[in-house]
């Protein structure tokens, strides 16, 4: 029937579609195969083993950093002298009905200044005084929109390509793509303070296997992976002797059970279990860092700390070989609009909310990329920033603004970035994607692009359909990769 | 540059406009014409067009939009949403707006230069000369008769059980069939596989609990005389057992995704969703006929009986229709856009008939949606037309009184006491009310009398110490009023309140945790029933000449309507106290009259004499006076009085589809379906009328078989259900196809169709399509019965075999496609848990009612409430579905996370220490004797000696380790507990 030549995620996927017989759960047979466990098993059987995408890839890894409740293009990265000169005036070809509420379809001017950085020149605001250092390293995309005015379909659109809850997140279609390269940790963490507004479907595997579903963890918990400490009772010796007669009684069941592969499997996972009670705790522990380093992420910052411990983390947990980590920015106050889980949504004011809100952002996520790149991880590691739509530039009220599906900028820096570049383009009000426009499907598809995927070919049979993250859509960006 | 070239373009038009004024002539074959287009147009079109709208694509079925632009024919013709161009009038052609993003976006991604924009302007406006030749490509009408084809569409075949050689391993009909295969494939099964095992297996399977040691012992002693009768006894004790329907009911529960919320940001409960879970195992435990099961889940609202006698016959209603759950069980979003209600309305439909199509047809229907199927012979119009079937689908609670006999009873009883009351009433109106009418008329007052409401008094605010206090406490003038009286030495005294309108908020009143007292007299002409509206902030208390009439607590806002109440006035003068409580905050009061004046039609006639008074008016006056007569008033107040002991329905509220109910609103369309354009909303294409899928008609049939010509007669949704579960002529063949498969996978791990949910081209075909069609067979010709499938695969050879593997069947079937032999299979979350719980001795077995969003509460896992947001996480852990969409066949994973639920969580270490305790009675039990007892419990067998012996190993270095420790022992079995919970056998079933 339908297969893909010459791919091994068809095998992947044969061996999937056969879950039912039981043979879902060789989940670790490979995985034991790298650690000489299982030494003559099959390759290609693990759905958590390291695999090669469809082409060399750009990048191996990606930090994703979610900017939820959106904020505005117009007051961050997409300076419009125009909207400044008209401040007050009528905008031409207003909509009042863009957003959530409705907005008076006057011009309001950003309440920030705006400077030119880097040899590329790029206009940023001057609320990111960090960020814009980097400006030769990123690319810009100012011309992009999605399909909701409304912030849940919205977050799902742009993490899982569909505006309707059940289908499986980017980072679910990588980790399935491309599997995990440390086995003591999960291949796809999230962070989030508060969960964002559309709560775990925004992180969903959907109908993919659940192996490639999110850790998804609060870090400012002290525990933040569940049953991740042992009991309190328990001594670790005690717990080691257990899984020793564990293992015994587990091989001697598995001795008259030699074909049914998914027993061993799981006679591993006790181990990696074990490891991982030891290693998580240790991705997670920032202190383990210098006070250098703490302090250059902003962990001694009231506004900064939490998003700025999320940073760190995440590039703690790149650096042990976790393919796929997603920082839904967790900023310690939300005035002028914003709500705890959606931060940037600043209805009332857009001063105070993207003062305080960058406030929180700006300096870790400078820092990140200075880190990842002094450490040698930025060219492996592709960085994404945005949310998940703009803002109008019209007002709402006085000072604030309302969503704007039409018009929002994202950018990229890192793994197979072309840094410098601008592309697309939104109108001289910064209200509507005009040039090159791009979609969360286009997003996408340049993500997988880099990560080494043709979209069109990363496919999952659910339900009689191959899905794809693109659904029937979606063009690479190839203006943004290097 | 931009703003430059989006002027040059207008400047562009213009020119087009006027110039093109007077070149109207354009010969559209006009050879300059043929060079334009070769220069300008047939280059953008080759680059930026074909790729999607050509013939080559069409071939290579990418042809998008059934739009072909490589021909001259194909632009006129156009595609899916008309033609491309109209020659000379630019301003109307499609293509245009499509390449200017308006609508339309072509291409999809990139907008050309304004410059291309202007040339194809220009182009159509010379009449859009083009010289290729040739026809557009018809794309084609999906080819009913030969989809008809395919295997799964064809009628159930007739088919006989394989007569065979030799009979050794065939134990009844089925195995004839994979016998047969094996035989010619030259593979050989397993033989049985040990009573034990059969034994554990066979209540794995049907009840997802594991034997009991005392159900073991009988088992082991029974089957030692006499196999098979042991066997099929337990057989039957399990399919009878209510355990059945909860195990199996679960797997119908994945299939529907239901769940209990709405899902999405706010993920709202569905408080009364539980009831259509409990239809579910109701009717599986009752074995309800598997069509009947279907056509209540598509209809059962409207096909409930509503007129109900008995109890029994209520609970068949509520049954019919809490299975209606079916189709509203999909995520719905309270949070909306208006933008957006539209588009989600069909995305709901969508999600109606994509579960349906999936768990019910194996089809994805849903994939018709915004272009005829690709694979299945499902056109786009079939599907609007079977969405038209659900327009008027919505979701609310709907009541249903399961007391009926009771409310009935009571019901008589009270009509019986009630009769002579308003026997009274009407006997007295014929007797007296004439003659007192027009004695009163001989004599009556110019106006119409009403009630004088005197000046409000106020005293307060009365300060307790808290506001219960405040509320119960008499502070004085609840036995009686004396407006001279002081309280409190005489710090509080009766105010007059002229100011005090009625029928106004007033927010005047002081104290927290505090009482106030309203007073005032009204001088009533007649005895009287006066209506009032109050409101009180927080609470408030009425006295009516001394009676208390009223006592409320309402926290929150004071405003109008809060208590309607209606107080009697006698004749004279009559005495109101009010008591308002506030708690803390303002304190404020609402008082008017709602009713007991006259109504201004009355007010009017009275101006008029008696003598023109028409009869309707002498009649609205004669209405109004005996409301004012002492007589009538008297017998009327024993009516109103005894109406308010009438017996209420005591109604259950049931979750359900209800028509035209709770949905996404959008105004008049919002309960119609439209057919769209590639799906799309904005583009509609007439109303859809009701109708199915074709390829499930027999040739030549008509949806007008199954429909009425008007829908009152027989509502779309239920001529959809007979459709579906008509054999002969409708899709009732696949119905039954799809069901004994998914029996089939749900016994074997695998069906006869390893896609269960997908009966389409795209899915595998049968491995044994003629014992799928005998099955199905089977199945109509047992009405519909689902329990004697079940008990002819759990008595065949091939279900009971053992997992041996034997080499030379391996080497020719190493997929076991033949079955030649059992695997172990994982048990599902659910069991998983439930078996923890039933071994410690913990499992509490009530079936029904109302679930729990707590994963340590005792009762079955499928009483956990499915709420989206919040998952259960254990039963996550081990791949529970999240209910947004049907799945006919979970994921199983093995990841860390399950072991480190095992070895660390809470609730499973709970668990073990009861279990640690129910092994272990007390202190004399002996080791050996605690282990023996542990693996009888936890995996229905005794252990070897050298398990006992390690085990009993294993327990000593524990306690060593907590030497000297209290419970040392104890904690040592607990471990020892966790460790066989955490055993591959403990969840991988033989």
């Amino acid at each position: 029937m339908h297969h893909i030549p010459g791919f091994n995620l068809a095998s992947r996927r044969r061996f999937l579609e056969q879950a039912g017989l039981g043979c879902g759960s060789l989940a670790l047979a490979s995985l034991l195969h790298s650690e000489g466990v299982l030494a003559n098993d099959s390759q290609g059987t693990n759905p958590l083993a390291s695999t090669a995408p469809h082409f060399p890839a750009k990048a191996k890894q990606v930090i994703w950093l979610f900017q939820t409740g959106s904020p505005s293009q117009v007051d961050t990265f997409d300076y419009k002298p125009e909207l400044q000169k008209r401040n007050g005036q009528q905008l031409a070809g207003a909509d009042p009905k863009t957003g959530f509420f409705t907005t008076s379809g006057k011009c309001l001017k950003s309440p920030f200044k705006f400077k030119q950085y880097g040899q590329s020149g790029a206009w940023i605001s001057e609320i990111f005084p960090h960020i814009s250092q980097h400006a030769d390293e990123i690319a810009f995309v100012y011309s992009c929109f999605s399909q909701s005015n409304n912030h849940t379909p919205a977050m799902l659109e742009l993490n899982s390509g569909f505006i309707r809850q059940g289908f499986p997140s980017l980072g679910s279609w990588l980790t399935y793509g491309l599997g995990s390269e440390n086995t003591n940790l999960p291949a796809y963490v999230v962070m989030h303070g508060k969960k964002p507004r559309g709560g775990d479907p925004v992180w969903s595997s959907g109908f993919l296997p659940s192996v490639y579903q999110a850790t998804a963890l609060d870090p400012r918990q002290a525990t933040p992976i569940n049953n991740l400490a042992r009991p309190t009772e328990l001594t670790d010796r005690q717990q080691r002797s257990l899984l020793d007669a564990l293992q015994i009684a587990n091989r001697r069941h598995a001795r008259t059970r030699p074909f049914d592969r998914d027993l061993s499997a799981r006679l591993e996972s006790f181990e990696l279990a074990y490891r991982m009670q030891v290693a998580a705790p240790e991705a997670f522990d920032v202190t383990r860092e210098t006070a250098a380093t703490q302090r250059a992420y902003g962990l001694d910052r009231n506004e900064s700390k939490d998003y700025g411990r999320q940073c760190l983390i995440a590039r703690r947990l790149i650096e042990r070989g976790v393919r796929f980590v997603q920082v839904f920015a967790d900023v310690a106050k939300t005035p002028g609009g914003g709500v705890n889980d959606v931060p940037w949504d600043a209805h009332s004011d857009i001063s105070q909310n993207h003062g305080t809100c960058a406030a929180s952002v700006d300096q870790p996520t400078g820092a990140l990329l200075s880190d990842l790149k002094r450490r040698g991880l930025l060219q492996d590691t592709l960085v994404i920033y945005g949310g998940e739509f703009g803002r109008t530039s019209d007002s709402q009220g006085s000072k604030g603004r309302d969503h704007n599906p039409n018009a929002f900028t994202t950018w990229f820096a890192g793994g197979g970035i072309k840094g410098g570049v601008q592309y697309g383009a939104s109108d001289e009000f910064g209200y509507k994607a005009t040039e090159n426009r791009v979609a969360a499907h286009d997003l996408h598809a340049t993500i997988l692009k880099l990560m080494g995927f043709d979209h069109e070919r990363l496919t999952y049979r659910f339900n009689g359909r191959d899905f794809r993250l693109t659904d029937v859509a979606g063009e690479v960006v190839e203006e943004l990769i290097a | 540059m931009k703003h430059r070239s989006i002027l040059v373009s207008q400047l562009i038009v213009l020119w087009i406009l006027f110039e093109g004024g007077v070149s109207t002539a354009a010969d559209p074959t006009d050879k300059s014409g043929f060079d334009f287009f070769e220069s300008k147009i047939r280059p953008v079109l080759v680059r930026h067009c074909y790729q999607c709208h050509s013939a080559k694509a069409a071939a290579g079925k990418m042809l998008k939009g059934g739009l072909q632009v490589d021909t001259r024919e194909g632009l006129l013709r156009g595609g899916e949403t008309g033609p491309a161009l109209i020659p000379g009038q630019p301003e109307k052609s499609l293509l245009i707006a499509a390449l200017k993003h308006d609508g339309l976006e072509m291409p999809p991604k990139t907008r050309l230069p304004a410059s291309i924009v202007t040339d194809f302007e220009k182009w159509i406006h010379l009449g859009a000369p083009d010289p290729r030749e040739g026809g557009a490509v018809v794309t084609a009408e999906t080819d009913l008769a030969a989809g008809r084809q395919h295997w799964a569409f064809q009628p159930l075949a007739t088919v006989a059980p394989p007569q065979l050689q030799e009979n050794d391993w065939v134990r009844n009909d089925v195995d004839r069939f994979i016998r047969a295969r094996q035989q010619t494939e030259g593979v050989t099964g397993n033989p049985r596989a040990t009573p034990l095992t059969l034994l554990r297996r066979l209540h794995f399977n049907v009840v997802g609990l594991p034997p009991s040691p005392e159900e073991i012992q009988q088992f082991t002693r029974d089957a030692e005389q006499d196999f098979e009768a042991a066997y099929e006894a337990a057989v039957e004790r399990l399919l009878a057992s209510g355990h059945y329907g909860e195990r199996w009911g679960r797997h119908w529960l994945d299939l529907v995704r239901f769940a209990e919320s709405n899902g999405y940001a706010f993920d709202q409960d569905r408080a009364n969703a539980f009831h259509y879970r409990d239809f579910v195992i109701r009717a599986l435990n009752a074995d309800m006929p598997y069509d009947q099961f279907v056509r209540l889940q598509l209809a059962g609202d409207l096909l409930a009986d509503n007129n109900v006698a008995t109890n029994a016959q209520a609970r068949q209603t509520l049954d019919a229709v809490a299975a209606t759950g079916f189709l509203v069980a999909g995520p719905f979003t309270t949070q909306q856009t208006q933008k957006e209600r539209e588009r989600s309305r069909y995305e709901q439909l969508d999600d109606i008939v994509h579960t349906l199509g999936t768990s019910l047809l194996g089809l994805t229907v849903g994939c018709a949606r915004c272009h005829s199927h690709k694979y299945d012979p499902l056109p786009q119009n079939d599907y609007y037309r079977f969405v038209s079937c659900f327009k008027e689908v919505g979701f609310g609670d709907t009541g249903v009184n399961l007391q009926t006999e009771e409310f009935q009873a009571a019901k008589a009883a009270y009509d019986v006491a009630h009769a002579p009351l308003t026997a009274a009433q009407e006997k007295w109106e014929q007797d007296h009310l004439g003659e007192r009418f027009a004695a009163w008329l001989a004599d009556r007052p110019e106006q119409p009398p009403v009630p004088q409401l005197g000046v409000w008094h106020h005293a307060g605010p009365f300060t307790a110490a808290d506001f219960n206090q405040a509320y119960d406490q008499d502070w004085g003038p609840e036995k009686n009023v004396d407006l001279k009286q002081t309280f409190q030495d005489e710090k509080l005294s009766w105010q007059p309140q002229p100011d005090w309108v009625d029928a106004k908020l007033h927010n005047t009143l002081q104290g927290e945790n505090a009482a106030n007292y309203l007073f005032r007299v009204i001088e009533s002409p007649s005895p009287l029933s006066l209506a009032l509206s109050l409101g009180a902030d927080d609470a408030v208390k009425v006295w009516v000449n001394g009676q208390q009439v009223l006592a409320k607590k309402t926290m929150g806002a004071a405003k109008a309507d809060q208590h309607k109440l209606n107080i009697p006035l006698k004749l004279g003068r009559n005495e109101v106290l009010l008591k308002i409580v506030n708690a803390g905050g303002g304190s404020a009061f609402y008082f008017s009259l709602a009713a007991g004046l006259p109504a201004k039609e009355v007010v009017a006639v009275f101006k008029l004499p008696n003598e023109k008074w028409t009869e309707k008016q002498s009649l609205l006056v004669r209405n109004w006076y005996r409301t004012t007569d002492s007589q009538w008033v008297a017998l009327n107040t024993a009516v109103v009085e005894h109406q308010k002991s009438e017996p209420k329905p005591n109604l259950t509220q049931v979750y359900a589809a209800r028509k035209k109910g709770t949905s996404y609103q959008f105004g008049s369309d919002t309960f119609k379906v439209y057919f769209l354009a590639r799906g799309n909303a904005d583009n509609k294409q007439g109303e859809a009328p009701a109708g199915f899928l074709r390829v499930l008609m027999s040739q030549g049939e008509d949806a007008r078989q199954w429909l009425s010509p008007t829908e009152t007669v027989v509502p779309p949704r239920v001529a959809a259900a007979e459709w579906l579960t008509d054999v002969k002529h409708g899709a009732g063949h696949l119905l039954a196809r799809v069901i004994v498969n998914r029996l089939w996978h749900f016994h074997f791990g695998r069906g006869i169709v390893s896609t269960p949910s997908d009966f389409g081209t795209r899915g595998e075909l049968p491995t044994h399509p003629q014992l799928l069609d005998w099955l199905a067979r089977e199945l109509i010709r047992g009405e519909w019965k689902l329990k004697p499938i079940h008990r002819l695969i759990l008595t065949s050879q091939t279900w009971m075999q053992a997992s041996g593997h034997l080499a030379e069947s391996e080497q020719r079937d190493p997929e076991n496609r033949l079955w030649w032999r059992r695997g172990a299979r994982r048990l599902d979350a659910e069991l998983i848990r439930d078996t923890l719980l039933e071994v410690s001795g913990r499992l509490d077995r009530r079936m029904f009612g109302k679930g729990s969003l707590d994963q340590k509460m005792s009762r079955r896992s499928v009483y956990l409430t499915v709420k989206r947001g919040q998952l259960i996480p254990i039963l996550q852990l081990f791949d529970a579905p999240d209910a947004m969409q049907g799945v006919g066949q979970r994921n199983q994973s093995t990841v860390a996370p399950q072991a480190l639920a095992m070895l660390n969580s809470p609730f499973v270490r709970e668990l073990a220490g009861h279990f640690a305790k129910r092994i272990r009675p007390d202190a004399e039990t002996s080791l050996e004797a605690v282990v023996d007892t542990a693996y009888r419990i936890a995996l229905s067998r005794a252990p070897a000696p050298q398990e006992r012996d390690a085990m009993r190993v294993f327990i000593e270095n524990q306690i060593t380790t907590r030497d000297g420790q209290e419970e040392a022992t104890q904690m040592a079995i607990r471990d020892f507990c966790q460790l066989l919970f955490c055993c591959n056998e403990f969840i991988y079933v033989d």
